[in-house]
């Protein structure tokens, strides 16, 4: 069922959503109809009166949504047609019911071909092929070397990648860190290009993270060195990675930059719980915008971390979520699927069934709880990047420096990347709140404060 | 045996090794931890370099692993008072965060206004960003105070930028802001005591008034003109002797806005002697006859005369001098004096000095607060312009400052349903409305939008676009929410209506229906 809320966050960006909002009136439209498509749900039209000669005519079909409109705007869907969307939500008895006109009817009728065209295909792709078939099992076996060629292929690339790295972080080791502060930028992106170009893209993104701590004030030798002891580590590990348990040998190939196909990971049973939905947000990594979306288990008592990725384009608006309907204070009954680690956090939602309530009273009960959990997942697995903390209950400190307490007096620091402090003082009034974030080793990122109108999104 | 100690002690060595460099220091282990032990496992003689980042990743580790939570012993900041109004409704706090986002940043008053009238308070995620708005925008604070309650008070504590929202309780904290703090700080400190408690605020200066640099006395000054009483006027009489300029002229118009004070009797007795009725000619019609000042007295300059009329002005010195001695003068006492009522004072005025006169009776009116000569100049109409070098107000601002709200608006419905041409940019009632900053009852918004809209079916005049765009504005703001739905429709279709008018009919019906949907959100 769409609302007015729903149809405006379908806008490319603020400014088409308030344009739209303005031309949700009657008053600009002219021939106003819907009338049921395909699938029963409602299909609209209008024509609107722009600075041109010739009125917009705009379409727009409600399943999907689909938009279809006679303007020249780039953007999509355009001003209009949220326009006559945010129309049909609020008055829809303004749309006279009759069959479309011509520009209406071709636009469905195209629409329906092109789906008759992709059921088609997807049928085909699903439908079992004849096993015995001569054709077929050639074709397989060729597409089978090919891969397997491709794989062995990159193996010896990562393996280059990885011998070359190795090198390098020893070099840096043996002139001393000391040398490491005068180092051009330059010296850090060159390693990982060639990490990049070894098709080793992990390992790349670990040197990339390093370049930046030789400047980053008091401490940094011990976080440099921390860093790359850690990325040594990997490194060795992946040397004898024939050797390791399946789930360890699984983060040090994620750790280096290969990925595990989705597809593959949705065939497995998963995790059933009921998952609430406890933070996001938004970063931006090479060229691609990344939607973190952090899930707890009630029952599992565990984190989830589910990954959005969206291009980096010019046009879309930076803010906005890719998964916009993972709603921190949510939850759901269902089942993740976890990428195989030894400490499982990145998954995938396979099953998202009926909506529940989400209670304050999941989470660690101490810090020292909290603690604890990330001490024994970086015991059993050393490249965890983030943890995630539920806390039942913290209380912010008013002043610099900034931190969270709980009620047996421990406290943890939190992030310089904190931006919403007072906000999330404000919410506490000093009391102890449930809050969510994300935990790096050194300081806590809240994501999620729960205050007395439920849950609140912090930056 | 395992020694806590030593085990500790080998993060630190590492890091020290490979600070140096392994070419230069080969790395020692300390002896006797569990840690130094596992680690002496990981050596290879051949590579120091590998087995230093091999030890470094053991006791990293090791490290990370075995590492609690900070403990403080610091005392929580203390819980902040309860409030004990409900929490504004879901739709409402929606609102809320679609103005804050700076969808209808302009709306912020309107939210504000409503959640004071329904008595519920604020989400209280949305008081960091509420204090923020309020630390920009004066106008704003009181209601921010009221709205944001006790935990806006409790929050405001913890941030100088927010003391204005600290409360009664911290007027001590003004104090102190105003002994300790320098420049604007103390200004807004002093501006806020003196809302709180003028007499307090008085003192205060007073005890300083000797100290301050001349800047400062000028600006300090100004803002005893909150809570301006007759207690003020021993210390503003010894501040028209001030060596600065500004501080005496600040002074003398603070005087002469209190009736019972000297200089307003001063002013008086001068102005009696150079302004008198006399009735004339051959119908024995009453006129004002003036004497102009002869000259401009230390007394006189004293009580804040200027001795010359603005640069370019054409004004002469002595009408100049005239005009600032009427406007000292409480409007009445030329009525009770000739026994004329005030329209009739002003229609003998009709002389070679009725800009001095009327220039004078404007600003007096507005110091004065009198109604009855506000209506009358503002009836007068023409007979109380004057040009805009005599700097004094129009008769509509003085009569839209002066003249109770309901009876602006009672006459502003009047005007606008009898005369065609009464919102044209340029007319008086046009000059009016879009200057007073109250909200219009429903009859007034009707009464402008039948007008509007006759406006809009008027084809191709350009005279009806002047100041339209201001008169919009003020539409969006001001139009009351039962009245909205005169505003909706109606309008010419958009292709009969030039592209000016549908712009603005646009951005009003919008405004008008966000206004709308803000109403709703808050009724339950």
């Amino acid at each position: 069922m769409w609302t007015a809320d729903t149809v405006l966050a379908l806008a490319p960006d603020p400014g088409s959503a308030k344009s739209g909002r303005e031309l949700a009136t009657k008053r600009k439209w002219s021939s106003l109809g819907s009338s049921a498509g395909p699938d029963g749900k409602p299909v609209l039209w209008g024509a609107c009166q722009g600075s041109g000669k010739d009125p917009y005519l705009t379409r727009v079909d409600t399943s999907e949504p689909a938009f279809k409109c006679s303007c020249p705007s780039r953007k999509f869907p355009c001003k209009h047609s949220l326009g006559l969307f945010m129309l049909f939500v609020q008055s829809p008895s303004d749309f006279s019911a009759g069959a479309p006109p011509d520009w209406v009817a071709e636009w469905i009728e195209s629409r329906t071909e092109r789906a008759a065209k992709r059921a088609e295909r997807e049928a085909k792709a699903t439908e079992p092929e004849d096993e015995n078939d001569p054709a077929n099992v050639a074709r397989r076996e060729k597409a089978a070397k090919q891969s397997a060629a491709r794989g062995e292929e990159r193996e010896r690339r990562v393996a280059a990648g990885v011998a070359e790295l190795g090198l390098w972080l020893r070099d840096l080791v043996r002139q001393g860190l000391s040398t490491a502060s005068s180092r051009p930028a330059s010296s850090w992106e060159n390693m990982a290009a060639r990490l990049v170009d070894a098709q080793a893209p992990g390992a790349a993104r670990l040197v990339r993270q390093m370049a930046t701590i030789p400047a980053s004030g008091e401490g940094w030798p011990e976080r440099l060195l921390d860093r790359m002891a850690r990325l040594h580590l990997l490194l060795e590990a992946y040397g004898r990675i024939d050797a390791l348990p399946s789930d360890l040998a699984a983060d040090v190939r994620t750790g280096l930059g290969w990925t595990v196909a989705q597809e593959e990971l949705v065939t497995l049973d998963g995790v059933h719980d009921q998952w609430g939905v406890v933070g996001r947000r938004m970063t931006e990594e090479d060229r691609l915008r990344v939607q973190r979306t952090w899930l707890w288990g009630r029952e599992t008592r565990r984190g989830a971390l589910v990954l959005h990725f969206a291009p980096a384009g010019a046009t879309r608006n930076e803010a906005k979520f890719i998964e916009p309907t993972l709603v921190p204070g949510t939850a759901f009954d269902g089942t993740v699927v976890f990428f195989p680690s030894t400490v499982p956090l990145r998954a995938i939602v396979k099953d998202r069934g009926a909506a529940v309530e989400w209670s304050s009273e999941n989470g660690y009960a101490t810090f020292a709880e909290a603690i604890v959990a990330v001490a024994d997942a970086d015991a059993r697995m050393p490249w965890v990047e983030l943890h995630p903390m539920l806390l039942r209950g913290a209380i912010p400190t008013a002043a610099s420096p900034w931190r969270v307490r709980d009620t047996a007096s421990h406290c943890l620091p939190l992030s310089e990347h904190f931006r919403d402090r007072f906000r999330l003082l404000g919410v506490s009034g000093g009391e102890s709140v449930p809050l969510f974030g994300e935990w790096d080793g050194e300081s806590l990122r809240p994501l999620t404060v729960w205050g007395d109108g439920g849950a609140v999104s912090l930056q | 045996m395992s020694s806590p100690a030593a085990d500790s002690s080998v993060w630190p060595a590492v890091v020290n090794a490979a600070l140096l460099g392994t070419d230069r220091t080969p790395l020692s282990l300390p002896s006797g931890g569990a840690l130094g032990a596992a680690c002496s496992e990981l050596i290879d003689t051949s590579d120091a370099a590998a087995t230093l980042l091999r030890i470094a990743a053991a006791s990293t580790v090791y490290r990370r692993c075995g590492r609690g939570p900070g403990r403080t012993t610091e005392s929580a900041p203390g819980a902040a008072p309860p409030d004990t109004r409900p929490l504004c409704r879901p739709p409402a706090a929606a609102m809320l965060r679609r103005i804050m986002s700076g969808e209808r940043p302009q709306l912020l008053g309107d939210w504000l206004v409503l959640a004071s009238r329904h008595g519920v308070r604020a989400p209280s995620d949305s008081l960091r960003a509420l204090l923020d708005a309020g630390r920009d925008d004066l106008a704003l604070r009181s209601l921010i105070v009221d709205v944001g309650g006790p935990r806006a008070a409790w929050l405001a504590a913890f941030n100088e930028e927010w003391v204005y929202a600290t409360g009664g309780a911290s007027q001590d904290t003004l104090v102190t802001a105003w002994e300790t703090s320098t420049g604007p700080a103390r200004l807004a400190a002093l501006r806020q005591i003196r809302q709180l408690d003028a007499e307090r605020a008085r003192t205060m200066l007073e005890t300083s008034w000797t100290q301050e640099s001349p800047t400062d006395r000028a600006a300090f000054i100004d803002t005893l003109g909150v809570g301006l009483s007759a207690a003020d006027e021993a210390f503003l009489e010894r501040a028209l002797d001030d060596r600065r300029k500004e501080v005496r002229l600040a002074a003398a118009g603070l005087l002469s806005r209190l009736a019972s004070s000297a200089l307003v009797a001063r002013m008086t007795d001068r102005a009696a002697r150079l302004v008198t009725l006399g009735r004339g000619g051959l119908l024995k019609r009453a006129r004002v006859e003036v004497a102009l000042p002869d000259t401009a007295d230390a007394a006189l300059v004293r009580d804040g005369v200027e001795a010359k009329p603005p640069a370019n002005s054409g004004i002469g010195e002595r009408a100049w001098w005239l005009a600032q001695i009427v406007a000292a003068v409480p409007p009445s006492t030329w009525s009770e004096r000739f026994s004329l009522e005030p329209a009739a004072v002003i229609r003998a005025a009709d002389g070679d000095w009725r800009a001095p006169l009327v220039a004078g009776w404007l600003v007096a009116t507005e110091r004065h607060r009198d109604v009855a000569w506000a209506t009358a100049l503002w009836e007068s109409d023409r007979a109380a312009r004057v040009d805009a070098g005599w700097n004094a107000p129009s008769p509509e601002q003085v009569y839209t400052s002066v003249v109770p709200p309901a009876q602006v608006d009672a006459m502003l419905v009047k005007a606008i349903n009898d005369q065609r041409d009464s919102l044209r940019g340029g007319h008086s009632t046009y000059a009016a409305i879009v200057q007073w900053p109250h909200a219009w009852s429903d009859a007034l918004a009707r009464a402008v939008a039948r007008r509007l809209k006759e406006y809009a079916r008027q084809p191709g005049s350009l005279v009806m676009q002047i100041g339209l765009h201001a008169l919009i504005e003020r539409c969006a703001q001001a139009v009351p929410v039962s009245a909205g739905d005169a505003f909706m429709d109606g309008w010419p279709e958009q292709a009969d209506a030039p592209p000016a008018w549908v712009q603005h009919v646009d951005t009003l019906t919008s405004v008008i229906r966000f206004r709308t949907d803000l109403h709703l959100a808050f009724e339950s």
